[in-house]
């Protein structure tokens, strides 16, 4: 069944058919959360919250953007939400759920990998969840999901100026992390 | 090419938006400049790394259960909120059909001289203190001259669904719905409620909706003021679809 067939049938509440539509974009959506959240844990919870959210508006899904972007603008707000809820509660660091078994690696099912670029991926994670919430959001969906600006736009409701601004400082620290572990990331000291 | 005209080109360059000079003149500026060039070396790599960071990510199946069991769970409230208004529609309809079915027939509790000469609210033509003659729309005047109404309009995108919350209330405050009228415009429910319960039942009906308000006097004069020393109060809830 086509989208636009199954967006009609979702918004009149039919749950299979909303599962069947967002079941094609829950790991796009879970890759946000995560990256948005840095762990698991909260990852699932959001992902549960932004369907949620989605299925209680889906009738009033006007398609003034396309579907994919309404569901990112979801996501994103959603993740936000839960973010600064988190930012009243005792923090679990990173550090935290790697004591506690969690693994950066256990999301990649390639055990050949070297172990230098395992290094390299899971320092760029933690660089990332260090970023602020404005900068992370606006690099997660151009860097690692690939929207175009105007999108990005679209989906955070801000100005393409002030979402090319965060995406560069954004970069800009990502990059000052690599630089404070030249050795690991090949650098030269400079 | 200076530094600083590197570092406002660096962005352009990553997302592959500089034409071929510009590039070119990025690129040895960077050969030639240790800063600069540690610079583009890191944005390469950030770009590449970020371009794939989600290789090979799966959405662990907790995560896929858990979403999906809520969403069918939110899916289940909603239909029993469909339920549930109907029934209360249904009730509403049966409760009209024994009080007009009493009152043909003589019911001793709520004799049909009993209407006579007391004031109610018709919605038939709106005008209070009216002579009643016996008709669904006299049922809230019933039985008491210390009957007081007021309505208020309840603005709603779900009619059915603000409908079951309205029995809801109605339980709550030990409330009766007295008949209920449904039209293409609203629906239109009477209840009776104690004068003690009429203002917290009434801040609970405002509640329901996306907006709520008085309604006009339906002869287009004053809404009725509450009166909560009255025995009992007559509260007209019109639905309405926003």
């Amino acid at each position: 069944m086509n989208e636009d067939k199954l967006i009609a049938r979702a918004a009149r509440g039919d749950a299979a058919a909303f599962n069947e539509l967002l079941g094609a974009y829950e790991k796009k959506m879970y890759a946000i959360c995560l990256r948005m959240s840095g762990n698991h844990e909260d990852a699932q919870d959001c992902l549960q919250e932004t369907m949620l959210r989605v299925y209680r508006a889906i009738s009033g899904f006007k398609r003034q953007s396309s579907f994919s972007t309404w569901l990112y603008r979801v996501a994103m707000n959603t993740c936000l939400d839960e973010l600064r809820k988190k930012r009243n509660r005792p923090s679990t660091s990173l550090d935290g759920l790697l004591e506690t078994g969690w693994s950066p690696s256990d999301e990649f099912d390639t055990p050949e990998r070297h172990a230098l670029e395992r290094e390299r991926q899971q320092e760029i994670r933690r660089a990332i969840a260090e970023l602020p919430e404005d900068m992370r959001a606006a690099v997660v969906l151009r860097d690692i999901e690939g929207l175009p600006y105007e999108e990005i736009a679209r989906v955070l409701d801000i100005n393409v100026g002030t979402i090319k601004s965060r995406i560069s400082r954004g970069r800009e620290k990502l990059r000052e992390k690599m630089q404070a572990k030249a050795e690991l990331f090949d650098m030269p000291d400079v | 090419m200076d530094c600083s005209e590197f570092r406002r080109l660096l962005d352009g360059y990553v997302d592959g938006e500089l034409d071929e000079r510009e590039r070119g003149a990025l690129e040895a500026h960077a050969a030639a400049c240790d800063g600069c060039g540690a610079q583009l070396k890191a944005a390469r790599q950030l770009r590449d790394m970020l371009g794939h960071i989600n290789d090979g990510l799966s959405v662990p199946l907790p995560a896929q259960a858990a979403w999906r069991s809520a969403v069918r769970a939110q899916a289940r409230r909603q239909r029993m909120k469909r339920v549930y208004a109907a029934c209360g529609a249904v009730a509403a309809a049966c409760v009209l059909t024994v009080g007009v079915t009493a009152m043909l027939r003589g019911n001793p509790a709520v004799p049909p001289e009993a209407f006579e000469g007391r004031t109610a609210y018709v919605e038939a033509d709106g005008i209070d203190g009216v002579e009643l003659p016996a008709g669904e729309t006299a049922l809230l005047a019933a039985d008491s001259e210390a009957l007081s109404y007021v309505d208020r309009v309840v603005l709603t995108d779900d009619i059915a669904t603000a409908q079951g919350y309205l029995m809801d209330i109605v339980a709550e405050y030990g409330a009766t719905v007295e008949h209920t009228a449904e039209s293409a415009e609203d629906t239109r429910v009477y209840v009776r409620v104690s004068g003690e319960n009429a203002a917290d039942f009434l801040r609970a009906v405002d509640a329901i909706g996306l907006e709520s308000d008085e309604a006009a006097g339906t002869d287009g004069g004053e809404a009725p003021a509450l009166d909560e020393s009255a025995q009992a109060v007559g509260v007209c809830v019109i639905l309405t679809a926003a």
